[in-house]
């Protein structure tokens, strides 16, 4: 990067928040469409009921909550990749972190969504928040459900703070660089940041904090969202591989996403410069590890529900197999497990086409595979003159199309709004590798 | 706007008078409760109790009507009537659906226009003086009517200068072969009473007796039979429901199950038919008729192990007092008389006459007509009127074409209904009667028996009673004499005592007469059914039902939506066949097929089972009418074919167990004594829950459940549950709390059909409640795992970690006609959408009986409270009461060695147990 001036990574920076091109208003505008199209899709349901879905007697739990699950998978990564980059101190952090946080912070913004949107009286979803009343009432600690209220807003917290506090003196310095109606948002924003050295050593303070914080949540987060299963005694749920299953498969889907976004990103506003071809292999070679993992964890249950003798569980790993949903299963592991053993030769991981084919495989397939594991559980548990079956309907999918559109809305609103690279952190690390250079360039 | 002095005058006299005629209406009323000023002796909130008589079948069970200000919410069974002893069948229940069905008429109509009830008894007395005038017969054709509604119409025909014998009894579920049978055997009219219950071994050709006839003490008295270790053989082509609770089922080849008995009646008069206490000569005389019928003959003609048949004649030889019932309409064909009286003789070789075949003197014939009859006059133009009294014979399409066509000779046709039906469509007056609940009258359907039916009610609607109506005409046209001065429900009423009035019935003595066989017994043998019809097309076999019994209209929305225990088809019928008959043809369950029989063409879906015998195909017999000649009604001997139309019917989840990999539900024990190996406590990480005051349980026992669906049918009734439609059920959102599952096992060789209600199973460690994010559902120190309805967001998540899926999610607010809000039990909330719902062990009747002990100061006594479920159970599966109370029947049946709880590997400890079938074996 040592070729790239102060003078141009600012520049660019401010250009992909100053220049939009007619891409980003197609963008934008596809967005938006998915949006008012999920946004009529709910508004049908809560004027008529969740019988506009498909969902049925055996199988309550369908599309909205495989979304839901998907979303927080995929926030995953984004935290956490920016926080161990952190940690590792590589220099990569300063290109992707930023997008990484904020596609954290927006995908739980849209996978909070889901659970509201597929309750039956969504209206009255305050019950499993802890606010007094006259009557006293108070949510249920044994709910898996409650727990997942109480980790999903910490972790969007938490999340939110780290990616704020990032932005902290990068907002400080583009109020001084940028005009018009921006300048008073940033100076509000920055919370009078003037990059003292003392500011400085309390920023480097706090910022590990949070990022030491953030790590053990985005785990903990998708544990307890796995909990919401294993902690039920239905076959295919009740298994204790659960929570690491999760995080790992969290990790996998939240990689594949970040690489569609940074290449959507580093093409769009020709960060060519920023985001190399080394990043993308190192983020290949990643999903390459966690695509291996996944691997063993499908083998992992299959051989458990052998292992364990359960009449039923074994029911729902054939039926998954075999059954309704066959073409789907196998079609899952084409995707996650077998697509991504490509990314063992190096030609593959460099070659941009080829990860963004996987990545979409691997973000397709994810979604499909909680698909799979909700639904079939429920449509073959243990009462076999309940077996059935599910098929979302028209509108439950455009709610789910809903979540895509409203998740890339946010995203591309902020990077409108907000310095998508830390232009600080990328002038740090400009300082470092002058200062390895000429040791004199960084007192200038 | 300027609005002047005398406008404004204008305006609201105007809007008075539309409220006062509003108000006038016989559409429904506008209060919520009836009365303004409530009568003296009902207190709002209190229910009252009526004994009366259900009159939605011609058994006619005994019933008791909860009332709850001024208006029935429920029907029970009357526990002190004989028929019935407190059960009531589907059809019971469903007929507080029927009371508010949207589709009742409350005004007279002539043609398509309504009319008011003085120019309604105008136009009938108009229509009547024309017949009269034209010297025509006036024709009266009534449902059975036994009691003094029966005689009225006779002395009714009297008055108005007519023969009293033109009253024609209009019933399709009538067997009257069963009849002419004994009168054949024993040489004089009888009416016959079988003892089920202390039969040791009972033998039935084709007859569904727990589907018809009087199903409901019948399937009791068959349940006692088989808990006092009788054994049972059912002889017919279909797995009924009869079929499935016997021990064994018996399919022959279709219509030779006449050879099956003249075989096995051979057997028995060669083996014991000296020891008989025949006449002398009749023993001769059987040998003689029955010496062609010898085991390898009729083996080789009925297609059965030539072994089976010694088998059978031994067991019945061995199990003294048996009891042979039947032909059943399954099995009957035009020579059904025949082999009625086949089977009575079969019946007095066994010595069963008298034993457990008790007869009773026939009641004095009332003059009638018989349809036949009216057939021919109304077609020659002899007839002037017919009066219909709920008898619809367009409604049969074929079957009474005759009929049909002839009342178009008819000038003036006046019919008695509840709703519109396809002859009323053909009348000229429709006259809408009250509903039974809403009506006197009184029923003699059993020697000695008398049932009264008293009016629960204030009349929903405008209706008036069709027994008074008549009355009006007569006086409107001058002719009282010998008719009652005041109303028929009056009259009908001084009869009886109150005390009679108040349990809802009078005994009667009667003597029982033991009649011997005549001489000439068997003089005909009973022929082979031949199938009619097109060539290529298989045997037609009527599956009885109760449901819908003949299939007659209207039919209960309720009944529809409750799917068959075994096809699990909702609102539809379906056509039987067995699974080598189907996998040739490719077919699957679901495929429409076009029916094309020799009276009509249908199209119904397929379903695809071993429960049939190979090469017929069956149709539940209100689905079948289209299908029949206008021969009769009933019986063996149409021919259909089927045409695949490329329609699917999809079915509700609520299917068959017994699948490959499934889990098994319904466990069974080998001989009647056995008892199931006793259940390992598990290990708990929690403390154990404590039910200080009563452990409120329901143990259902599999021996004794047949799967009629009574028990769900009550609970719909009870608990306010939303009928939903065809279109919901099939995508699986059926509310039922207590659907029944089959289950079949066929690891025997022939299948065996188990049947279980599946509801809550309130465990004290219950997956539902830990999940609960809002404690909408919670355990009660009660026993009960109870649902808050208000505090309720619909998670379902409740309803994914229910490993017994019991729980039920309202997807819509479901609709209700303004009429059927009427008949909501107001004890019950209606629960609106987004809401997850299921059985609350009917826990405001816990709370009705638990306040009504304190109220009377006591402690609560086993019984006092009881489920819908159990209450409705004509089998007593179900017993509902308190696991801490030593005494208790449920403790009792808890202590059997026979209990057992669904998936007790779970842990969940449910409250709800079950008992093991027992399971005999073959003979």
């Amino acid at each position: 990067m040592s070729e790239v001036s102060l003078a141009q990574i600012e520049k660019d920076t401010v250009a992909t928040m100053s220049e939009t091109t007619w891409r980003y208003w197609l963008a934008l505008g596809i967005a938006l469409s998915l949006v008012a199209l999920g946004g009529w899709a709910w508004s049908v349901a809560l004027r008529q009921g969740l019988g506009i879905t498909g969902l049925n007697e055996p199988v309550m739990w369908g599309a909205l909550i495989t979304t839901f699950v998907f979303f927080i998978g995929v926030s995953h990564s984004g935290t956490l990749v920016s926080a161990i980059l952190f940690f590792t101190r590589s220099p990569l952090r300063a290109a992707i972190g930023r997008s990484a946080e904020a596609m954290t912070v927006f995908t739980i913004m849209t996978a909070g969504l889901y659970p509201i949107v597929h309750i039956g009286r969504s209206w009255l979803f305050f019950f499993v928040l802890p606010y007094p009343n006259q009557r006293q009432l108070w949510m249920n600690f044994r709910s898996p459900l409650t727990w997942d209220v109480f980790a999903i807003t910490s972790y969007v917290t938490v999340s939110m703070l780290f990616l704020y506090m990032g932005m902290l003196p990068d907002l400080a310095l583009l109020a001084r660089q940028v005009k018009s109606w921006r300048r008073p948002l940033y100076r509000v924003l920055s919370l009078g940041f003037s990059g003292t050295d003392g500011e400085w050593r309390i920023f480097e303070k706090a910022y590990p904090i949070f990022a030491g914080v953030v790590i053990p949540l985005a785990v903990s987060v998708h544990s307890v969202v796995s909990w919401d299963f294993a902690m039920t005694v239905m076959p295919g749920w009740h298994s204790a591989i659960f929570a690491p299953y999760f995080v790992a498969g969290a990790i996998f889907s939240g990689i594949a996403v970040a690489v569609l976004l940074l290449s959507g990103l580093r093409r769009g506003y020709h960060l060519e410069r920023y985001i190399t071809p080394k990043h993308f292999d190192m983020l290949a070679k990643l999903l390459l590890a966690m695509s291996l993992v996944m691997t063993f964890v499908y083998a992992t249950e299959f051989f458990m529900a052998f292992y364990r003798g359960s009449k039923a569980e074994m029911e729902v790993f054939r039926w998954r197999a075999t059954g309704t949903y066959a073409p789907v299963f196998w079609g899952v592991v084409i995707s996650n497990s077998v697509a991504p053993l490509a990314l063992f030769w190096s030609r593959a991981r460099n070659h941009l086409p080829t990860l963004i084919t996987i990545s979409v495989l691997v973000t397709v397939g994810m979604w499909f595979e909680r698909f799979l594991f909700i639904v079939t559980t429920l449509a073959r548990s243990f009462v076999s003159q309940n077996w059935g079956n599910y098929i979302p309907s028209w509108k439950e999918s455009f709610i789910c199309l809903g979540g895509f559109g409203w998740f890339l809305m946010l995203f591309l609103i902020f990077i409108k709004l907000f310095p998508c690279m830390a232009i600080s952190e990328s002038m740090q690390s400009q300082h470092a590798v002058d200062a390895a250079v000429t040791p004199e360039a960084s007192h200038a | 706007m300027k609005v002047s002095r005398r406008g404004f005058l204008g305006t609201a006299v105007g809007a008075l008078g539309t409220g006062a005629l509003a108000g006038c209406s016989d559409k429904l009323p506008r209060y919520l409760v009836p009365h303004a000023i409530p009568p003296d002796d009902a207190t709002p909130g209190l229910a009252r109790h009526y004994r009366t008589v259900c009159r939605e079948c011609p058994a006619s069970c005994g019933a008791t009507a909860r009332v709850r200000e001024g208006r029935a919410v429920k029907l029970e069974g009357n526990p002190d009537y004989p028929i019935g002893r407190g059960a009531l069948c589907p059809r019971g229940q469903a007929s507080i659906e029927g009371l508010y069905a949207p589709g009742r008429l409350g005004t007279p109509r002539a043609g398509e226009k309504e009319i008011d009830w003085g120019e309604a008894e105008k136009q009938f007395a108009a229509g009547l003086q024309r017949a009269l005038d034209d010297k025509k017969l006036v024709v009266v054709v009534t449902r059975p009517e036994t009691g003094q509604l029966g005689k009225l119409f006779g002395t009714w025909l009297e008055a108005l200068g007519q023969a009293p014998a033109q009253v024609v009894t209009f019933d399709p579920m009538d067997r009257p072969w069963l009849r002419q049978g004994q009168e054949r055997a024993f040489g004089t009219a009888l009416r016959a009473v079988p003892d089920l219950a202390s039969a040791k071994l009972i033998l039935s050709i084709g007859d569904d007796f727990v589907e018809e006839g009087s199903p409901v003490e019948q399937a009791r008295a068959f349940a006692d039979q088989r808990a006092a270790g009788g054994r049972s053989i059912y002889v017919g082509p279909r797995l009924s429901l009869t079929a499935a609770a016997a021990d064994q089922w018996i399919s022959v080849e279709p219509g030779t199950e006449s050879i099956f008995v003249l075989g096995l009646l051979r057997q028995v008069v060669d083996r014991a038919g000296s020891r008989a206490g025949l006449e002398p000569g009749t023993l001769e005389n059987l040998q003689r008729r029955l010496a062609p019928f010898d085991a390898a003959t009729v083996a080789a003609r009925t297609r059965i192990d030539p072994k089976r048949l010694q088998e059978v004649a031994t067991a019945l030889l061995s199990a003294r007092p048996s009891l042979c019932l039947g032909p059943g309409r399954a099995v009957a064909g035009a020579d059904a008389a025949a082999l009625a009286e086949t089977v009575q003789v079969l019946n007095a070789v066994l010595g069963n006459v008298g034993q457990t075949l008790r007869f009773f003197p026939a009641a004095p014939a009332q003059p009638s007509m018989e349809l036949a009859e009216l057939t021919r006059k109304a077609a020659a133009g002899d007839v002037g009127a017919v009066v219909f009294h709920h008898a619809d014979p367009a409604g049969y399409g074929p079957v009474y074409a005759g009929l049909t066509g002839a009342l178009a000779r008819v000038p003036f046709i006046a019919t008695f209904v509840n709703e519109l039906d396809d002859t009323a469509r053909k009348a000229h007056l429709v006259l809408p009667d009250n509903y039974f609940l809403e009506n006197w009258s009184d029923v003699r359907t059993r020697p000695g028996v008398v049932g009264i039916q008293q009016p629960v009610m204030e009349p929903v609607l405008g209706t008036r009673a069709a027994a008074d109506e008549f009355l009006a005409v007569a006086r409107v046209l001058g002719k009282t004499t010998g008719l009652p001065k005041e109303t028929f429900g009056e009259a009908l009423r001084a009869t009886f005592q109150p005390k009679e009035i108040e349990q809802g019935f009078r005994l009667e003595e009667v003597a029982a007469v033991v009649p011997s066989l005549s001489a000439g017994v068997l003089a005909q043998l009973p022929s082979v059914v031949t199938f009619h019809g097109p060539e290529q097309g298989l045997p037609l076999v009527i599956a009885p039902t109760f449901r819908h019994l003949d299939g007659r209209q209207p039919r209960s929305a309720l009944l529809q939506e409750i799917p068959d225990p075994l096809s699990g088809f909702s609102w539809t019928g379906w056509v039987e066949l067995n699974s080598t008959t189907a996998s040739p043809l490719g077919l699957k369950t679901g495929d429409v097929l076009a029916l094309e029989g020799p009276g009509g063409r249908c199209e119904l879906p397929a379903f695809v089972t071993d429960s049939v015998r190979a090469g017929v195909a069956a149709v539940p017999v209100g689905d079948a009418t289209a299908l029949l000649e206008s021969k009769g009604f009933i019986g063996a001997g149409a021919r259909v074919t089927l045409r695949r139309t490329g329609g699917r019917v999809e079915r509700s989840h609520t299917g068959v167990g017994g699948a490959k990999g499934a889990e098994k539900l319904v466990r069974t024990v080998e001989a009647p004594a056995a008892a199931l190996p006793p259940a390992v406590p598990l290990p708990s990480m929690y403390p154990p829950v404590e039910h200080p005051v009563h452990h409120w349980a329901l143990s259902i026992d599999l021996d004794r459940c047949n799967g009629c669906g009574a028990c769900t049918a009550a609970c719909y009734v009870e608990n306010n549950l939303a009928i939903v439609g065809a279109d919901q059920v099939a995508r699986g959102r059926s509310m039922s709390w207590l659907p029944i599952m089959a289950d079949v096992d066929k690891s025997h060789g022939t299948p065996e059909v188990s049947y279980l209600p599946l509801g809550c199973q309130h465990c004290t460690a219950a997956p539902c409640e830990s999940v609960c994010p809002t404690f909408a559902t919670y355990h009660t120190p009660e026993g009960l795992n109870a649902q808050v309805y208000a505090r309720c967001i619909g998670t379902r998540y409740c309803e994914n970690n229910c490993p017994y899926g019991v729980r039920r999610f309202n997807f819509y607010d479901w609709p209700r006609a303004p009429s059927e809000r009427l008949g909501l039990n107001p004890d019950v909330t209606v629960r609106e959408r987004g809401v997850t719902e299921k059985c609350t062990l009917c826990s405001q009747r816990i709370r009705t009986g638990e306040e009504q002990a304190k109220f009377e100061k006591r402690g609560l006594r086993d019984g006092d409270i009881v489920s819908a479920c159990a209450a409705s159970c004509p089998t007593q599966a179900i017993v509902f009461g308190d696991l801490k109370d030593p005494n208790s029947a449920i403790a009792r049946r808890a202590a059997d060695g026979r209990a057992y709880k669904l998936l007790e590997e779970l842990n969940t400890q449910p409250g709800v147990f079950y008992l093991a079938r027992r399971r005999r074996g073959s003979t």
